[in-house]
């Protein structure tokens, strides 16, 4: 589905990801651990193409999409939730939710009704404006604007973050939910472990931009982990 | 009551005149803060669109149908002034964003080669358009007061361009996408929003709008290659006032100082009117530098 491979990115002349190997198979939940500044970030963007690697490929089913613009991978099936959320303030839910659909292949232009199903709150508030919801509403938004394109490949980072105990459970759930259907692949940055022990197949660790440590989240070991997790 | 009358007439038609020059540049301006020294030429461009269609007219279609040259005219200036702006934004605008000091120079460049082209084409002195005969005369209210047909015209053709700006922006998929671009060009990249292409026909959509400007301000005097350069000035207090970003705010702009000016001519002279209104508009930046209307929300915290 995703393969990195062997890709370096620089900030101007410093180095932030260093020979990464990274890879989603089809249908599986990946999650991506880190402290804050090891490039988990920065690998999403790469994958994104908000940032070009200097050496090294990003291929999507089988094509290299390394030279491709984001908004040409968006509509290629790949579906981003960035940190901090991103929802359109002064755009109201609903409008939020069709841009969503901008990046579909075909012509349909109705926001499918599942995704109330998943975030009932966005149907009681889809007039409103995206910068008047709470930061879990936001992310809720966020999450569902990605989905309705019907991506291949989610993207999600730090979904977690800053968000109230119960929404995280609705998140949660929404993950869950996706990964039972099994036809969208998630690659997921967190850094709360209990998170994704019950929700990813598989795992990587990164420090100081490398991959330190991976394997199946049902074998992983929690102390080896949490060494790269604590502060 | 007559006087009172007029002046409240008059201060609306200057200030849709103002709002007619300053829509355009809300848009390529204030949205896509490319500070385009060359509006005013898309404005001239337009109104020599005017010109040749009614010179086209005389030549080729009967005497019965001239009057509707100006109907033809309208959107064929809208068509000619977005191609010209495409043009503009894809060989030199498209390098310089988010580079005001740079855009100011180049397209500042730019409006006076723009119009040494049209003294080389039309010849330097002014031309004039014959205004349709259906736009003569005038709208008696009393006896003493009647209301020109052509500033009429001009006000209606503000509120459709604004109707029409309104609508293009809230309620359609292209004016959706535009305000996403507008407000955060990565994530609509990476919403699948091509965000070049957005630039493209925003900009072009802008100076369709000088265009239209240009075309039906032909109704009001002669036009020459420095048209532009009497309204640039205007057009950019008005935007900068109403609040960078805002279209509600260039409308209150334009009103604001249309009808200000023409209060302030009463009495005083148009020399020192324009002057007081300037400097009231100064005073009210220091105190207000985002203008009338500024972007508040809480989701930048």
């Amino acid at each position: 589905m995703l393969n990195i491979e062997q890709v370096n990115v620089y900030y101007d002349e410093s180095i932030v990801l260093r020979q990464v190997d990274l890879t989603v198979p089809s249908g599986q939940v990946v999650a991506l651990m880190g402290r804050n500044g090891v490039g988990k970030t920065t690998l999403l963007k790469t994958v994104m193409g908000l940032l070009r690697p200097r050496e090294g490929r990003v291929v999507f089913e089988g094509e290299e999409i390394t030279k491709k613009t984001p908004d040409q991978r968006a509509r290629a099936g790949i579906g981003y939730v960035p940190q901090g959320r991103e929802i359109f303030p002064q755009l109201t839910v609903e409008e939020n939710l069709l841009l969503g659909l901008e990046a579909k292949r075909d012509k349909r232009r109705d926001i499918p009704e599942d995704i109330y199903t998943m975030f009932p709150v966005l149907q009681q508030m889809l007039s409103r404006k995206g910068g008047d919801l709470s930061g879990g509403q936001q992310q809720q938004l966020a999450i569902a604007r990605a989905l309705v394109s019907r991506p291949k490949l989610l993207i999600l980072d730090e979904p977690t973050e800053g968000i109230q105990p119960s929404i995280i459970l609705d998140i949660a759930q929404a993950i869950q939910t996706i990964r039972a259907q099994g036809d969208v692949s998630i690659l997921l940055v967190e850094q709360y472990l209990d998170f994704i022990l019950d929700l990813t197949d598989y795992y990587y660790v990164m420090e100081k931009g490398e991959i330190m440590a991976q394997g199946l989240t049902a074998e992983m070991k929690e102390e080896n982990v949490r060494e790269y997790l604590t502060f | 009551m007559d006087t009172l009358l007029l002046q409240i007439f008059n201060g609306l038609s200057v200030s849709s005149i103002l709002l007619l020059i300053a829509l355009g540049l809300a848009i390529t301006f204030g949205l896509m803060k490319v500070i385009n020294m060359a509006h005013g030429e898309l404005i001239m461009i337009g109104a020599y669109v005017a010109y040749v269609t009614q010179l086209f007219f005389i030549k080729y279609v009967s005497k019965e149908f001239f009057s509707f040259y100006f109907i033809v005219a309208i959107p064929l200036a809208f068509v000619v002034s977005a191609l010209v702006g495409l043009l503009l934004e894809n060989v030199l605008i498209r390098f310089l964003y988010g580079r005001p000091l740079d855009s100011l120079l180049a397209t500042w460049g730019v409006s006076l080669i723009l119009q040494q082209l049209a003294r080389n084409i039309f010849g330097a002195p002014n031309v004039d358009v014959v205004s349709p005969s259906w736009l003569n005369g005038g709208l008696r209210i009393t006896a003493g007061l009647q209301l020109p047909y052509k500033r009429l015209f001009i006000i209606a053709m503000v509120v459709f361009c604004i109707a029409g700006v309104y609508f293009f922006f809230y309620h359609t998929a292209n004016g959706r996408k535009i305000r996403a671009v507008m407000q955060n060009r990565e994530m609509a990249a990476c919403l699948g929003i091509p965000t070049r292409k957005v630039d493209a026909y925003t900009f072009a959509f802008g100076s369709g709008l000088a265009g239209i400007a240009g075309c039906t301000l032909s109704l009001l005097g002669s036009i020459g290659p420095s048209l532009g350069t009497y309204y640039i000035v205007d057009a950019f207090m008005v935007v900068v006032l109403g609040g960078v970003g805002r279209l509600i705010g260039t409308v209150a702009g334009a009103l604001s100082i249309g009808i200000l000016n023409t209060a302030l001519e009463f009495g005083t002279t148009a020399t020192i009117g324009k002057v007081l209104v300037f400097s009231i508009v100064i005073a009210f930046l220091q105190w207000r530098p985002l203008g009338l209307f500024a972007i508040r929300s809480r989701a930048l915290d």
